[in-house]
């Protein structure tokens, strides 16, 4: 591979967020860090990629090294100070770290990323309910910010705090309405809190991820879960349960259509039909 | 004499699941050859053969455990198999616990197989040589989980050594677990390709 091609797919990675550290640190150790100088203004760029991708895999000497460079050419930077904060909590020094992020807070009270890493250490430390309170204060002055919901649904769903982590779902939808991740994930847990209401909830949101993306093979098997509750609850009423039962049985037509697309043995549709079969006694009773 | 037997190919899939996603809490469940039937041999003991990883992404929701547990007892009922036990690894080096990561699915499973077993994958004791094994058993006994003893249980041999080489050739990227097959239908949970390159390697380990 051509050290340009190494280049593209760096920025690719970048660019999607991808977390492939150990492949960063592989292309930067073969390729990269002797053509470093080839690279422009994407030079700097690179050399935070690889020193976050470095603490990742536990390569300190590579970190070091990105890091030296960095604060040799940015003496004052917060941004590069963040970085040495990382490396500090690499090293599991979570009180330094602390200290090193308190301090770039002080000189910029608007820069949320060290607001955010003092999260994530006391994550790190397991201390989950102190995470929960820096986070929903940080959430309160940052409002917009969608990783933080993201982060915060996923800490309530660790204290399985459902109505909390639905919540922050809920302000999630109102950022993304056009997102089918987040509509299924929505869905999920007011499946997972169960109860009619919610059921019937999950199986709307279930429906709209569907219609976002038809591929989405989450969303039908959500549809197919909820029909099927819907159609034994004693709280549905006939047409209901009627709807619910000829969901089903849509659903499981729609994925034998997909397994066939895609030669795929069938026995994940033998195992709903068990279902569904227990279903239909239920509804027509 | 041992309570239980964990083969190598269960074992290896447990920790492979684990270091495939170092990021993330993953969690999955344990096959066993059914008790009650008459192939197995009596009084043995309880023999883990296979392990179905599940999930790497959020594991506190229940649909998608809900189809998969459906779908693995389906293919169990007609293999033999019976699900013993589930396992899990935290995303925290230290956290040996099970609250974090879906004690529900473990209840569930509980309640059908009534000595079933838990394994926590001790994160610390993860290393690319394998020198110990790195999990922590634990039985349902009288609704409670009880860490059993080391020597409550043992590893079929070689278990460490294939497991050691499966890490170094990054034999993750093979293993598929619930929520790759979810992502991609065609590829198949019950990891035919994986189960052979364990197979493999073990054979090249001979009868120590």
């Amino acid at each position: 591979m051509s050290w340009s091609d190494a280049r593209d797919l760096l920025r690719l990675w970048r660019e999607d967020n991808e977390r492939k550290s150990q492949d960063v640190v592989n292309l930067w150790e073969t390729i990269l860090s002797k053509n470093i100088f080839k690279l422009g203004d994407e030079r700097l760029l690179v050399l935070e990629q690889v020193c976050l991708a470095s603490l990742d895999t536990n390569r300190l000497d590579i970190a070091d090294k990105c890091l030296q460079s960095l604060a040799a050419e940015f003496p004052s930077s917060l941004r590069v100070r963040k970085l040495q904060a990382l490396k500090l909590e690499t090293l599991e020094k979570y009180d330094e770290a602390l200290e090193l992020l308190d301090s770039i807070i002080k000189r910029d009270e608007t820069n949320a990323a060290p607001r955010k890493r003092r999260v994530a250490i006391l994550r790190a430390k397991g201390k989950h309910s102190e995470a929960i309170k820096e986070l929903t204060d940080y959430l309160k002055k940052f409002m917009s910010d969608q990783e933080g919901w993201q982060e915060l649904c996923d800490l309530y769903l660790l204290e399985q705090d459902y109505a909390r982590a639905a919540f922050c779902m809920e302000e999630l939808i109102l950022h993304n309405p056009h997102n089918h991740l987040i509509h299924q994930r929505y869905a999920d847990i007011r499946y997972t809190q169960g109860g009619f209401e919610n059921i019937e909830l999950a199986r709307a949101h279930y429906s709209l991820a569907f219609k976002l993306n038809p591929s989405s093979i989450r969303a039908l098997y959500g549809i197919f879960l909820c029909a099927t509750n819907i159609a034994v609850s004693p709280k549905a009423t006939s047409p209901k349960r009627k709807e619910a039962t000829k969901l089903a049985n849509w659903v499981i037509k729609e994925l034998s259509k997909r397994q066939e697309r895609q030669n795929v043995e069938d026995s994940q549709v033998a195992a709903l039909e068990g279902l569904i079969s227990s279903v239909q006694l239920a509804a027509s009773a | 004499m041992a309570d239980m037997k964990l083969s190598v190919r269960a074992y290896s899939k447990i920790i492979l699941h684990a270091a495939k996603y170092p990021h993330c809490a993953v969690n999955g469940v344990l096959l066993a050859e059914d008790p009650k039937s008459k192939d197995s041999k009596k009084g043995k003991g309880l023999y883990i053969t296979d392990a179905i990883p599940l999930f790497h992404i959020c594991l506190q929701v229940t649909p998608m455990a809900e189809i998969a547990l459906t779908q693995i007892d389906h293919m169990a009922s007609n293999s033999g198999l019976i699900i013993a036990g589930y396992y899990l690894a935290n995303e925290n080096i230290k956290d040996v616990g099970i609250e974090r990561a879906g004690p529900r699915i473990a209840e569930k499973i509980a309640e059908n197989y009534s000595n079933a077993y838990l394994i926590v994958v001790d994160n610390q004791h993860l290393t690319l040589n394998m020198d110990s094994f790195a999990i922590v058993v634990s039985q349902y006994v009288d609704g409670k989980w009880k860490t059993k003893e080391r020597s409550s249980y043992t590893v079929e041999k070689n278990a460490l050594d294939v497991v050691a080489g499966l890490l170094q050739q990054r034999a993750y990227d093979e293993l598929v677990d619930f929520d790759n097959h979810l992502d991609n239908i065609s590829l198949s949970w019950k990891n035919p390709h994986f189960n052979k390159l364990v197979e493999d390697l073990a054979e090249t380990f001979g009868d120590q």
